[in-house]
């Protein structure tokens, strides 16, 4: 190591130019990538240190501020000073000068070169300039940390920290004269990439463009060395950072301090966006839109949406490969709006085409691509279309909804004339056609829609549409079909021995579908009534396939419409459950009283109120005698344990079994209690008119031709020969109907219990009275409990409120008015006086 | 069924002429004195001023109406019969139910002792022809029109018109008590409709223009209501009120506001049957 020369005026003067023709050889060699050893390099920094603090003290008595900062240099700047500025300065300019020269050189070198000649040109001479320089800012720390750090903390323009000061004159001598040349190559050299053709290493690319990025430290008004003032950085930390690529960036970006850092990052970027990314965003939008519209002009939809995808990959991939991250955004934002925004109208076209076709994969990438579009759209650029919705995803929803909407109603249209005409009506046809469109889009949108949200409503919405009304319920002639026909449904499922019966698991999954079609019916208090009547004729023809399922079913309903809803269908399994232990009690009575019964007999005690079980006109019966005592037995034990109560025999939901004495076989009857009157009075006699049996039976004329038709039919009891072919409609009062002793049948069991014509509709039309009557009670009871909490409240408000409470159904607003009326008139609420359109809580 | 049919319509006998008509008796009530007449039906010369003979010979007024057999006294079909032909009133005019109303009677064809002095004592009458004046005099002011109003004593016009409007919603609720069968809490269809029609008469603006509508339609049963709700008597007024507002314009009507249903049905059924006409008039033209 060289000794410290001593302090003296005369010897720095001396020494500068000395000095600096040692140090430009030494520059020379790095620049020329020649090398230079770890001594050469030191002697150069020593140089530059005894050079710099070899100041007349003389010259200088003021002591620097800053100098105060750093412990180990306080001394030193000290003794430092003015002298030290002037000599700093010399040298600065002699490096920057030097600097240019160099510069301007390599400028020369790339004068008439143009496209990738350039750029290659570009990329090794930056590059090498950008690692020397590095160097060169070390030797030259000591400028750096002293001379420079003052100057710029002083608030002086164009002084830089070495490196930077390279950057700069590489940027004012070599950047902004070959601008010109430099872009279109670049840009050129993209689009090639974007063609498919091969193109300079993208390594090179991102060397070029982040020269854009890192040039941008200086701004020309000096805003960097303004910031530089600002820093309070030490200045150890700053030369240790200098030896790497981004020291550069640490120096600028610790400039405005903690806050700033944001601030001068856009600011170092600015100089990238000016000079590159503007451009690079406006070819590329350029470039998308003339390729999307030859491309849409010679392929179709679903080949161009595949392209667009790849496309934005691709520019994904650039932003990562070799353009500057921050351009990520903007850039997929102009790709957005020239490959998707400006062709939605066409997506929209072709979204229900896709639909019909199922083309999931290919909705699934419509999907994906419209939900980037979230910006408004321009107008002018669509070229024409230009009265667009905000969102590229809300015309896809729109018409999604509207499709299903569509295809449901076709699917039910289709069929509902063959589920109406068939026996019994074809539930299961009519919920598997539901099901089989809802299960289908629901699959799509799982599929392709990645279950948004959005399409996921707009699905149920259009269930809701063409589930609750369409052309089945237009045809029937009645709103209320739906509900009417699912519980129909569920009743097959549930029923022993139906022919819709399915076991174990896929019961469960059945239900479990019944109850997708149950969450979109809208009256659902109509289902209600038809599912308990249905349940309620189960339970009391142990029908049912099993208890655990009915259990589990309402369960399910209790869980979509809450308690409420199912109180009246778990009071029924209660009832049927207090019943059986009552039999055996009732056995015990029996035979603890000793009159034995003489047959087996089984009864259901059911609680009014929450069975739909009627007690209808015209179905008594005169019970025959070998019955009668069962039921004064039963009364009599009845009585006795619960007092007080009223007991019905509902004798049109009775059954018996009969065996036959009279034929070869025994046959055992099933018969309802109407056929027990009737063929008990043929052990009397063999032949009775029909008046006759009206007379002892006492059942009603309307009802005894249909039990008596059933028996005909089954050839348990014989017209005269003269009437048997004129097989009337209906039996004359006179007609004589005769035991048939020779009746055989196939098998010996023989059930003669068919459900009544006049019945089934008695009941479909009490069904639809009570969900009427039912109603206005939840309607009023819905009303009062609003304004017993609100004591006050305004008409539309009230009306509002009680339509959001009522789940079961859609209440209109007629009938809420017309309950209103009834509860004016009941004197629970009353009008406000004064305001004709408040009514107020009557306690 | 008139307020007061049930007993007239039996009887086809022309009314008796009112006596006294002439000027004198339609002088202001504020002056007690009466002439020296000698009504047919009264016994008794008024020649004093005092309350107390006035009252009584309201007393004996009552009396001569109340039913004989009354026991505390009572003034029944048949004593209100009489009145009325006392009075040369038809039993369905208005002018009775303002005497009922200024009873503040409480039944129809039915005048309690009190009710029935409590009537005359308001109308400052104490013999028939005094009462039929009064009546007179309480239907004229009800129906005087501001516009028309000559007298110096009516003071403020604004006010006046308003509080004879005031007084004419007390007699309107009032009518549909009155109408009520003992124990029912609604006016039959044929009661309401009879009843509306009348105390219209004693409004100083006159019937509403909806009116006759309303009871047509009222009368057509297409409604299938048999009895109107207090409520919706109540209501009719103020919608009565907001046609004449709209100029008479149904279009205008929001069904969904706090309307009873009845007068929604009304509504919904008048607006069809006014957009009906035109289009049978058009069918019409068509025909030619």
């Amino acid at each position: 190591m060289s000794r410290y020369p001593p302090y003296g005026g005369a010897t720095s003067i001396q020494s500068l130019n000395e000095m600096w023709a040692q140090v430009k050889q030494g520059i020379d060699r790095i620049y020329n990538m020649e090398g230079i050893s770890k001594p050469q390099y030191m002697k150069m920094y020593t140089d530059i240190y005894n050079y710099c603090t070899s100041v007349d003290p003389a010259r200088n008595c003021v002591t620097q501020p800053l100098a105060k900062k750093g412990k180990g240099e306080a001394r030193g700047a000290k003794d430092t000073g003015g002298g030290a500025r002037f000599v700093g300065d010399e040298l600065y300019t002699k490096l920057k000068d030097d600097l240019k020269a160099r510069v301007v050189d390599l400028k020369r070198g790339a004068d008439g070169k143009v496209g990738n000649d350039l750029l290659e040109y570009f990329y090794t001479h930056w590059s090498r300039f950008r690692k020397c320089s590095v160097t060169v800012d070390g030797i030259f720390n000591y400028l750096n940390r002293n001379w420079v750090k003052r100057e710029c903390d002083e608030g002086r323009k164009n002084i830089y920290f070495v490196y930077q000061l390279a950057l700069n004159t590489w940027k004012e001598h070599w950047l902004k004269p070959h601008q010109a040349q430099v872009i279109p190559a670049l840009m050129s050299e993209i689009e090639r990439e974007r063609r498919g053709e091969n193109i300079l290493k993208s390594a090179y690319l991102k060397v070029i463009i982040d020269c854009y990025v890192e040039l941008g430290f200086e701004s020309d008004d000096g805003g960097a060395a303004s910031a530089m003032a600002a820093s309070g950085s030490p200045a150890p930390a700053s030369g240790g950072s200098v030896s790497r690529g981004g020291s550069s960036r640490s120096h600028v970006g610790g400039g405005g301090g903690g806050s700033g850092k944001g601030g001068s990052s856009t600011d170092r970027l600015h100089f990238y966006e000016e000079m590159f990314e503007r451009q690079f965003l406006d070819e590329t939008e350029q470039f998308y839109r003339v390729e999307s519209r030859d491309f849409l002009q010679q392929n179709s939809v679903t080949a161009y949406l595949a392209k667009a995808e790849r496309r934005l990959e691709e520019e994904r991939k650039r932003c990562s490969d070799y353009v500057h991250r921050s351009t990520e955004e903007k850039l997929l934002a102009r790709c957005m709006e020239a490959l998707l925004a400006a062709h939605l109208s066409v997506f929209w076209q072709e979204f229900p085409a896709l639909l019909d076709a199922d083309r999931e994969q290919d909705l699934g990438r419509m999907y994906r691509l419209c939900s980037h579009v979230q910006q408004p759209h321009r107008a002018d650029a669509a070229g024409g279309s230009d009265s667009l919705p905000v969102n590229g995803l809300d015309r896809l929803v729109e018409l999604f909804e509207q499709y299903v909407a569509d295809r449901g109603l076709e699917a039910v249209k289709s069929v509902s004339s063959a589920v109406l005409s068939s026996e019994g009506q074809d539930a299961k046809l009519y919920v598997d056609t539901i099901l089989g469109v809802h299960r289908k889009y629901y699959n799509l949108v799982l599929q392709a829609f990645s279950n948004n949200r959005r399409f996921v409503e707009a699905l149920d919405k259009a269930c809701m549409k063409f589930i609750n009304r369409n052309e089945l319920t237009k045809l029937a002639k009645n709103n209320q079909k739906t509900p009417e026909l699912l519980a129909r449904y569920s009743d097959a499922l549930l029923k022993k021995g139906s022919k819709d019966n399915v076991v174990g698991d896929e019961l469960e999954d059945t239900l479990t579908h019944v109850m997708t079609v149950f969450k979109y019916i809208e009256d659902k208090d109509v289902f209600q009534k038809f599912y308990s009547r249905f349940l309620s004729r189960r339970l009391v023809y142990n029908q049912s396939v099993s208890e655990d399922v009915e259990s589990s079913m309402i369960s399910k309903l209790k869980e979509n419409c809450g308690f409420d809803y199912t109180t009246k269908l778990q009071r029924m399994f209660q009832d049927i459950g207090a019943s059986r232990e009552l039999n055996t009690r009732f056995q015990d009575f029996v035979t603890k009283d000793g009159a034995a019964l003489g047959l087996d007999f089984e009864i259901k005690v059911l609680s009014s109120n929450a069975w739909p079980i009627h007690i209808s006109q015209g179905s008594g019966v005169t019970i025959p005698s070998e019955l009668e005592r069962c039921y004064t037995t039963f009364d009599r034990f009845y009585k006795k344990t619960h007092e007080g109560r009223k007991l019905q025999y509902s004798y049109n939901y009775c059954r018996g079994e009969l065996i036959t004495n009279f034929t070869k076989n025994r046959y055992t009857l099933q018969v309802s209690t109407y056929q027990i009157a009737v063929l008990m009075m043929y052990n009397t006699e063999t032949s009775y008119t029909v008046q006759d049996i009206a007379a002892t039976t006492s059942i009603e004329p309307q009802v005894l031709q249909q039990v008596l038709a059933i028996l005909v039919k089954a050839k348990l009891l014989t017209l005269p020969s003269a009437e048997a072919a004129a097989d009337a409609a209906e039996l004359a009062p006179g007609t004589r109907l005769a035991l048939n002793q020779d009746f055989k049948n196939k098998r010996l069991r023989i059930n003669l219990n068919s459900q009544l014509k006049c019945e089934s509709k008695q009941e479909q039309e009490q069904t639809s009275r009570l969900v009427e009557e039912d109603r206005s009670y939840m309607i009023q009871a819905c009303l009062v409990r609003v304004m017993k909490t609100r004591k006050e409240m305004k008409h539309q408000k009230l009306v509002a409120e009680v339509i959001s409470q009522l789940s079961q159904f859609k209440p209109s607003v007629q009938q809420i008015k017309k309950n209103i009326d009834t509860l004016i008139e009941k004197e629970y609420l009353q009008r406000k006086s004064g305001e004709r359109d408040k009514y107020e809580y009557l306690a | 069924s008139f307020p007061f049919a049930k007993q007239a319509a039996s009887q086809k006998l022309p009314m008796p002429r009112v006596p006294f008509k002439s000027g004198s008796s339609r002088k202001r009530q504020l002056s007690p004195v009466a002439g020296p007449k000698a009504a047919k039906s009264c016994r008794l010369q008024l020649q004093d001023q005092e309350a107390a003979r006035e009252a009584h010979s309201r007393e004996l007024l009552f009396n001569q109406y109340a039913d004989a057999d009354g026991c505390g006294g009572i003034i029944k079909a048949a004593g209100v019969e009489a009145l009325c032909r006392d009075l040369g009133l038809d039993p369905a005019d208005i002018r009775l139910l303002l005497l009922a109303w200024l009873c503040s009677a409480g039944e129809m064809c039915t005048f309690t002792r009190d009710e029935f002095l409590r009537g005359c004592q308001r109308l400052r009458a104490a013999s028939i022809s005094r009462l039929r004046t009064g009546l007179d005099d309480k239907l004229a002011y009800m129906r005087c029109h501001s516009q028309q109003r000559d007298k110096p004593d009516c003071g403020d016009v604004n006010a006046d018109s308003c509080s004879r409007e005031t007084e004419f919603r007390d007699l309107y609720r009032w009518t549909f008590e009155f109408g009520l069968e003992p124990g029912q809490r609604t006016l039959p269809i044929a009661m309401a409709v009879d009843l509306w029609q009348l105390v219209f008469e004693a409004r100083p603006t006159g019937p509403p223009a909806i009116l006759p509508a309303w009871l047509s339609w009222l009368r057509s049963g297409g409604h299938g209501v048999r009895a109107v709700t207090r409520d919706t008597w109540r209501m009719f007024l103020a919608f009565a009120d907001a046609c004449a507002a709209a100029g008479g314009d149904l279009s205008a009507y929001d069904q969904s506001e706090a309307w009873p249903s009845l007068i929604d049905d009304f509504v919904e059924a008048e607006i069809r049957r006014l957009g009906q006409q035109p289009l049978e008039a058009d069918d019409a033209c068509g025909g030619w």
